[in-house]
């Protein structure tokens, strides 16, 4: 407890700091301001006020002198400041105390050494909080502007809150993903407090030995593992979780940041080469002549986040977000509409609640401004036809489609053909052709299809199947899983075995009989019981049972 | 939200409209503060299908569940756990070096021997993505969908009586007061389904011993009230006054209402109570609820092969193939947690018979849901989990014939099965020693099947929790880990 009090003491710091130079300097201008235009203060009032800057003084000292001991900031820019801010504390006492005295030389001395230390104390502290360039960075930022030409205009704020935006250690020249994607989000959302002049949690994100080392809470990164990574964790928990980062109020990474985060982490966090799917952002730093904005695309303000009226994803980065009135309509309607995850602008849009009611004209204005978000969209039993299908080529980040039970027909589908990203395509209970297998064999990334009930024959399932043997065709016809063994016959040992010779050992023969005795349908060679030394076949696997309970009753024909 | 939140911003943002506006008007006659007043108080009412939610963590495998739960608990031993070795075992005396005082339930310490007792049912192996699954004679249809299941031979609980152990399932705890397992997805995920309950609960009456299964099972605990299980009749209408009686219009059924939600929105204006918001939630629930449900239970749409698939008691009302068939009308309409419970399987004395019983009610219907949802499409993002409270004994409760036995509670060991979204479809895991007693390879307890079935719907089992009497509260507690194994 005593401990965790000290600390808030510590950090009220940068509160109370403020005081002692406004009612020293307030003294000081008193003082010798009154001799200069030869209008004297009442030397109560400065000496009250040289009294309060010292009491003041001294809280400040003490409590940076806690701060500093947290071990946030660079050792050596704080015990200057931490040394000049006790002389200043020191000198402020000293003063207070002559204010009274007859004499004014001592205590006018003393005043005037207490300003002097007082300037550089404080603009050491000002360095430490906000950076070195801190102070004259408003006049440094026009000539680079210039130098950079048209592209910096729309570059991020990268350059304001580390001071510079330094090259990391030992990547002097170095290109690729890390310096053109991922150096970019660290400047902008972490090195304010974890980088060359401060680093809380002992973390330093601006060097590559510092993401290396990790911080208190150990390595920030797990390469190839984004949901292992320390780093990645934080980033994605609740905004009012206490271990998020960053902290709550200050400016959040956003999803495309983030989406970029976890490709580079996902492919082993390199800090040199290219990673796929991770190409420098628009107008980021760091790539002159670097890649040409996609067609149609424009940065915005925040850098790397790009709206693309007509190719929602086909780089594997995020959509924007989705505006909130359509979000609005869409549930106004009872359509389930979710973000697949926190922090994706993903959606997953389901129209189960009201299906009957959605036709072609409904489903298409709900469904329009949200083109580029949606993922996973459930239609299944809506009274939508072909023409939803033809606006739905349009919906290119479309991973899973539901369609079961609609008006569909093959040429509708055909439409879904130029989908880059559909994966997982229910089509049951559907009017379709055999001409349709000719369409989803051409999907390029579906790996699931359900045509049960889609008036699809045999034979054109066989064709699908062949011609995409990884794709995963179900019809509802592939049956049940197919029995290996029976029970081996075992002897007990003790008292009578527990049932008659358990007697289904795997009979190899076929069986006797060609019509179930049970029940008169045919046999299923599946189903097979050994009997007084005869295979006995049955139709299903009830009738073995009922067989056995009552042999007598059921004669083999 | 944190409830202190909701709490702060109830009193900030609305109290605080409520009252000054009010003491303002009185004093100045503005009419624009009244209209604010009165627009403050129409968005307190929830719009449908607009329920904050959690959102997954991450994206999920499974998009909902549909949990059968076995009450009384089936004997592993005669259904799914395979041991050919205990036949030689007849009437043998179980060693102490296995049962290891272990402690028993009052209803098996009296007996002065433990004699083991083999199953009498045979067992076939089927194909799955292994080297096969043996299955029981008792479950032929399930045999067929061998290659959709994922065994857990290796559970065990805590529980050795069926209230703390049903209640530790459901809420993971054996204490009751928490929040069911499905009252914590309706909390997470929300309703992809506006029109119906979040989580919904049907039960089937068995044929054997039947214990007592109270409605806290589903209870939502500390959650809002509006995430408690709905559960649905087995006979007659499903849910009772769904028409309107007659001479009340739906217009009129609409009015009374708008004036019900007005009175007890003063009354949430004024006492701040949640429970009073959940009270208005539920009553527009109800209210939509008396067109859905309707068309939820309407199966003149089902064709004959389909009805056949759950076997012959589909169309029967209350029977387990009845709620299966629902379970499916239930899944493919996005309710989130669907939960069967079936009960009788308290087999203390007279199990063969009555396990036979059972299973004939159960196994065609399991199997006819599993292929159903599959050519649907919908068993890919549908969860579903198999299981009773614990397991049975290998040693005899009561006197051991040769096809006579009972057996008594069990919780060191169990076996359960998972199937559908995300899960290692055609897998054992998990393995008992050869008297199904102990587990020797891979345990897996309650939180971490939990933990397990949370991680495919989306969640970090760490972090969905819910603030309450001062700290936050975890479906797993502080326990659970996440069975990687189990998981495609």
């Amino acid at each position: 407890m005593t401990s965790s009090w000290l600390g808030v003491f510590g950090r009220l710091h940068l509160v109370v700091l403020h005081l002692p130079i406004g009612l020293l300097i307030g003294a000081a201008a008193l003082e010798f301001g009154g001799a200069l235009l030869r209008r004297p203060a009442a030397r109560g009032t400065i000496a009250a006020l040289a009294w309060l800057g010292a009491i003041a003084a001294v809280t400040a000292a003490g409590s940076g002198w806690v701060l500093a001991g947290e071990g946030v900031y660079v050792q050596q820019d704080v015990d200057l400041h931490r040394w000049l801010g006790m002389a200043v504390a020191a000198a402020s006492l000293l003063t207070a105390v002559t204010a009274l005295r007859a004499g004014r030389r001592w205590f006018r001395l003393l005043l005037a050494l207490t300003v002097l230390l007082l300037l550089p104390a404080g603009h050491l502290g000002a360095s430490l909080t906000h950076g070195d360039a801190y102070l004259f960075e408003p006049l440094r930022a026009q000539p680079e502007a210039g130098t950079r030409g048209g592209t910096a205009a729309g570059a991020p704020a990268a350059t304001t809150r580390g001071g510079s935006n330094p090259v990391p250690d030992g990547l002097p020249q170095a290109s690729g993903a890390f310096t053109a994607v991922v150096q970019p989000i660290f400047a902008r959302n972490c090195i304010g407090c974890h980088g060359d002049k401060k680093q809380k949690g002992k973390l330093a994100l601006n060097t590559v030995a510092g993401i290396q080392k990790g911080g208190n809470s150990g390595e920030v990164l797990v390469a190839g593992k984004p949901d292992d990574s320390e780093l990645m964790r934080r980033c994605l928990l609740p905004l009012d979780d206490e271990d998020h980062m960053p902290p709550e109020g200050k400016p959040q990474p956003t999803a495309a940041e983030l989406s970029a985060l976890r490709a580079w982490i996902a492919a082993g966090a390199p800090f040199t080469g290219p990673v796929d799917g991770l190409t420098p952002a628009p107008a980021a730093p760091g790539s002159p002549g670097g890649s040409q904005p996609p067609p149609g695309g424009t940065p915005d303000e925040n850098g790397g986040r790009r709206e693309r009226p007509d190719d929602g994803d086909s780089d594997g980065g995020e959509p924007p977000e989705a505006p909130a009135e359509a979000l609005a309509a869409l549930r106004h309607e009872l359509v389930h509409t979710a973000a697949i995850a926190q922090h994706s602008t993903r959606l997953w849009i389901d129209f189960a609640a009201t299906a009957p009611r959605i036709d072609d004209a409904a489903a298409q204005r709900l469904l329009e401004p949200v083109r580029a978000q949606v993922t996973d969209l459930g239609m299944a039993r809506t009274a939508i036809t072909d023409a939803t299908l033809q606006f739905l080529q349009r919906m290119q980040g479309l991973v899973r489609l539901d369609l079961r039970g609609t008006g569909v027909t093959d040429a509708g589908v055909a439409r879904l053909r130029r989908l880059p990203h559909l994966q997982h395509l229910v089509l049951a209970q559907t009017k379709l052709t055999d001409a349709v297998v000719e369409h989803l064999a051409a999907m390029p990334a579906l790996d699931a299809v359900y045509l049960w009930h889609a008036g699809v024959s045999a034979e054109a399932l066989a064709r699908l199947r062949s011609a995409r043997p990884g794709l995963r065709v179900d019809a509802g016809d592939t049956g049940p899983a197919a029995p290996l063994t029976a029970e081996p016959q075992v002897q007990s040992t003790k008292g009578e075995p527990p049932v008659p010779a358990v007697n289904a050992t795997a009979p190899a023969a076929p069986p006797v009989n060609t019509v179930c005795p049970v029940s008169g349908k045919p046999v299923d060679p599946r189903y097979l019981l050994l009997h007084d030394g005869k295979v006995i076949g049955f139709c299903c696997p009830n009738c073995p049972a009922e067989f056995k309970a009552n042999p007598a009753k059921y004669p083999l024909k | 939200m944190h409830p202190l939140s909701q709490h702060w911003l109830d009193l900030t943002r609305r109290r605080f409209f409520a009252r000054s506006a009010s003491s303002l008007c009185s004093v100045l006659g503005s009419t624009a503060l009244l209209s604010m007043h009165a627009a403050e108080r129409r968005r307190a009412v929830p719009a449908a299908g607009e329920q904050p939610v959690i959102e997954p963590h991450f994206p999920p495998k499974a998009k909902r569940v549909i949990y059968l739960h076995m009450e009384g608990a089936p004997s592993q031993l005669d259904l799914f756990d395979y041991k050919p070795g205990l036949r030689a075992r007849f009437d043998q005396d179980l060693p102490d070096s296995i049962r290891n005082g272990q402690r028993l339930t009052g209803m098996t310490s009296g007996q002065t021997r433990f004699p083991v007792a083999p199953s009498i049912f045979e067992f076939t192996r089927y194909q799955n993505r292994q080297d096969g699954a043996w299955i029981s004679e008792l479950m032929p249809h399930l045999g067929g969908v061998a290659h959709e299941l994922c065994f857990v031979h290796s559970m065990h609980t805590e529980a050795i009586n069926h209230e703390p152990g049903i209640t530790f399932f459901q809420t993971g705890n054996q204490q009751p007061g928490r929040p069911s397992f499905g009252s914590w997805i309706s909390y997470g995920l929300g309703s992809s389904n506006a029109n119906l309950p979040t989580f919904v609960v049907l039960i089937t009456q068995g044929f054997g011993n039947m214990q007592a299964l109270s409605a806290r099972f589903w209870g939502n605990g500390f959650l809002p009230s509006e995430h408690q299980g709905c559960k649905l009749r087995s006979s007659g209408d499903p849910v009772l006054y769904l028409a309107d009686p007659p001479g009340v219009s739906r217009q009129d059924r609409r009015t009374m209402l708008d004036l019900a939600t007005e009175l007890n929105e003063r009354e949430a204006d004024h006492s701040l109570d949640p429970e009073v918001r959940a009270r208005i939630a539920q009553q527009e629930m109800a209210f939509r609820m008396q067109m859905s449900v309707p068309d939820l239970t309407d199966l003149r749409g089902e064709d004959e092969a389909t009805l056949a698939l759950y076997g012959p008691d589909a169309q029967k009302p209350g029977t387990f193939a009845a709620s299966c068939l629902l379970a499916r009308r239930l899944a493919e309409r996005g309710v989130r947690f669907i939960q069967l419970y079936m009960r009788g399987w308290d087999q203390h004395g007279n199990l063969p018979g009555e396990i036979r019983q059972q299973c004939k009610a159960t196994d065609q219907p399991i199997a006819g849901l599993i292929t159903d949802l599959r050519r649907r499409g919908l068993l890919d993002d549908t969860l579903i989990l198999w299981a009773g409270e614990f397991g049975r004994t290998v040693y005899s409760q009561g006197t051991l014939t040769k096809d006579n036995y009972g057996r008594d509670h069990h919780p060191r060991c169990f076996t359960l099965w998972l199937a559908g979204g995300g899960i290692a479809a055609g897998t054992s895991y998990g393995k008992t020693d050869d008297y199904g007693y102990n587990i020797v390879d891979n345990p897996v307890d309650v939180h971490d099947l939990h933990a397990t079935m949370l991680q495919l719907l989306g969640f970090d089992h760490e972090r969905l929790s819910y603030f309450y009497l001062g700290r936050d509260f975890r479906l797993t507690d502080v326990f659970g880990k996440v069975i990687k194994p189990l998981l495609a």
